[in-house]
């Protein structure tokens, strides 16, 4: 039984600035997602879809971040 | 004496090859006899609220076979909670288990419980034990008189067996009782043994005593002045909230009391306040926990909200968190508050790299000095997805009762909710709160959940702008005029439509050129524009498409209103536009002749109304010709 202390996959203290980089690049691409969706008279569901995944993943991991340097730790 | 022993060595051996097959608790009446204890040696720290028994013992064994079981008895009579921690030699290391704990009775018909201890090894025949024991008690050291008002000292009672209870005999043994002042109102002086107690200064001593025999008992008190705070919690919620994401949030949940001697009477906040000492000799002002080193984001609260005196001081190895209640406690006050930090993963989180179980390391209880707790309750929250919950290792030893139970708890980012373990136990005390250990099984992907939660989330945010820019909500068909056309019709609606369709860029060009006259250009040049544009345009603007709707309503009755009332609006328009022109030529002329027949602000809502309807009818215009094609 060999027993290791568990650290975290990313140290805490550099929660704040994930938060604050996914949120920035985040909201950019979710913009980008919604200005593409409302404005164009074109669709493209696949720009769409393309957009929408950037847009998620990035401001999903900003949200997440914010909980966690917030001190939510989820 | 002597025949007493030989006589209940007789019974007993009488009782065992009568009942062979007899329960524990049955043969456990007998006074055993495998074990002589050589020397004891009692200890009794009563100057706090818990009375801290420290026994060493020199014994031998003197059975026939070897054996790695001690028992210890307390006797029934004695209030309180006890709790029992044994350990070998003198080094409090590693504490030896308590197996169990059963209840007999002496020959004087007095109860005891009596506790097997379970040693490092098994001792041989003749070989030599040194242990410790330590008996906390709880509740044990009693207000008496049971109330005080302001101004008066805390006077204790404490009763307890003036020998070591042992269900062996005893060659030599002496107890001390250690008290927290020398002001001692009374205790017991009759003779026991052949000898009185003495007391010097702070200590009452009773013995010492030479062969006392198994489970021999003569009860004494002792009654003195204890000003010490009586702290203790009624109930006691601690949780630990496990994140894999590199926290473990700490939160405790605290009911106090001041067990000492009740409070009777006013009190009065400024006697206290000019000399709290003499006023509430055993008040409670500020309680000191003592935290891990690595404790961070302390806060301290209550139902009404944040409370401000707390303060917080690292140390070597620890941090001291003081915390200052809202008011001062006296005798038989209560007050309910909670406090909480987080604590890193690190050095309290472990994994095991052989199963990849996770293991958790964490205070069992609250490290306050001389402080005891009534109920109290352990919570584990671990991450979601957390199975097979277990303690590995727990303070509370073998003779206290243990419950233990599971819940779901729901906070942020859960889905089907996070496991909680339920450890619940009474009468523990700050000295048996050693690390409680569980381990639990979890996914190592299992951290991934909540961001991908979160990604969910957002992108189910996406795929409904998608969806909902995509479908007509509106209530009105737009297409309802777009209805088959026959091939003869519909070739003459293509001839309307491109010579419409000139009209339209007529329109368009017409609305430039009288921007560009409004803004800088003269009469004459406006003028020689729209000369040029009717001349560009003079095919769409001719009766030719007045011809094409005549014959379309031969054809199409229907379609060919709505072309005549595109056209009969486009020379609407037409009018609007020259009247726009006019009115702009006029002020032109006005402004020359420095004429106030018009003033400036006349002309701009003239000149706004005409716009506005000019702009109504063309978006009309396009509205209803889109509909057609």
């Amino acid at each position: 039984m060999a027993l290791v202390a568990y650290e975290s996959l990313i140290d805490p203290s550099a929660y704040p600035f994930f938060a604050f980089l996914f949120v920035v690049i985040g909201l950019f691409a979710f913009s980008t997602f919604a200005v593409s969706e409302l404005t164009s008279t074109k669709k493209n569901i696949f720009k769409g879809l393309t957009l929408a995944t950037i847009a998620s993943a990035t401001l999903g991991l900003g949200i997440f971040f914010v909980f966690l340097a917030g001190g939510i730790y989820v | 004496m002597r025949i007493q022993l030989f006589v209940t060595l007789l019974i007993s051996v009488i009782a065992l090859l009568l009942c062979t097959s007899s329960s524990a608790a049955a043969s456990s009446n007998i006074v055993k006899t495998n074990w002589i204890n050589n020397d004891v040696t009692r200890t009794i720290d009563l100057s706090t609220q818990i009375a801290k028994q420290t026994i060493q013992i020199k014994a031998k064994n003197q059975g026939t076979q070897s054996t790695n079981i001690y028992t210890v008895a307390i006797p029934t009579f004695v209030d309180g909670h006890q709790q029992i921690q044994a350990f070998i030699g003198d080094s409090e290391k590693k504490s030896l288990n308590i197996l169990q704990s059963y209840t007999t009775k002496s020959n004087e018909n007095q109860e005891f419980n009596l506790y097997d201890i379970e040693l490092d090894k098994s001792y041989s025949k003749d070989s030599t034990l040194i242990l410790k024991v330590k008996i906390i008690s709880m509740n044990q050291v009693v207000a008496y008189p049971p109330t005080i008002s302001q101004g008066q000292n805390q006077l204790v009672r404490f009763t307890d067996n003036a020998y070591f209870t042992s269900p062996y005999e005893t060659e030599s043994q002496k107890s001390t009782f250690k008290l927290s002042s020398s002001k001692v109102e009374s205790y017991t002086q009759s003779v026991i043994d052949g000898q009185t107690a003495t007391q010097k200064g702070q200590q009452v001593v009773y013995g010492p005593f030479r062969n006392v025999a198994p489970l021999a008992f003569s009860s004494v008190t002792v009654h003195y002045e204890n000003n010490q705070p009586f702290l203790r919690l009624t109930n006691l919620i601690k949780e630990y909230e496990v994140s894999h994401w590199g926290n473990i949030a700490v939160e405790t949940f605290y009911w106090i009391l001041h067990g000492g001697a009740k409070w009777t009477g006013s009190f009065s906040r400024l006697d206290f306040q000019r000399n709290p000492a003499g006023s509430a000799p055993s008040h409670i002002t500020e309680i000191t926990e003592i935290v891990p080193r690595e404790s961070a984001d302390f806060y301290y609260r209550d139902e009404i909200g944040n409370i401000s005196s707390s303060q917080y001081y690292p140390k070597q190895t620890e941090t001291a968190f003081k915390i200052q209640p809202r008011f001062p406690l006296v005798g038989g006050w209560k007050n309910e508050f909670y406090t909480g930090y987080n604590l890193p993963t690190a050095p309290f989180l472990q994994k095991d790299t052989d199963t990849g179980r996770f293991q958790l390391t964490v205070g069992a209880g609250v490290s306050i000095e001389n402080i005891f707790v009534q109920d109290h309750t352990l919570r584990f929250i671990l991450p979601e997805g957390a199975t097979d919950i277990k303690v590995v290792r727990t303070p509370f030893g073998g003779a206290s009762k243990v419950e233990e139970s599971f819940d779901i708890r729901k906070t942020f980012f859960d889905t089907v909710g996070r496991p909680v373990f339920e450890i619940k136990t009474e009468y523990t005390s700050f000295e048996n709160y050693e690390p409680i250990v569980i381990s639990y099984n979890l996914s190592p992907l299992a951290i991934f959940h909540e961001p991908l939660l979160a990604i969910g989330a957002v992108f189910c945010l996406c795929l409904f702008v998608i969806v909902f820019t995509r479908i007509d909500l509106s209530l009105l068909k737009r297409s309802s005029n777009k209805v088959a056309r026959t091939p003869e019709v519909e070739k003459n609606a293509q001839q309307f439509k491109q010579l419409f369709d000139g009209r339209v860029q007529y329109h368009q060009d017409m609305e430039d050129a009288i921007n560009t006259f409004a803004r800088t250009g003269t009469a004459q040049e406006f003028q020689v524009a729209k000369q040029t544009l009717e001349q560009k345009y003079k095919e769409s603007l001719s009766s030719t498409a007045n011809k094409i709707v005549s014959t379309v309503s031969a054809l199409d009755p229907v379609f060919s209103t709505h072309l005549k009332d595109l056209l009969e609006k486009s020379t609407q328009l037409q009018q609007i536009q020259s009247q726009i022109a006019d009115h702009e030529a006029k002020q032109r002329s006005n402004k020359d002749q420095s004429s106030k027949s018009v003033s400036r602000f006349q002309y701009e809502e003239i000149r706004n109304k005409l716009i506005s309807t000019y702009r109504k009818t063309f978006d009309d215009i396009i509205t209803t010709f889109e509909s057609l094609y």
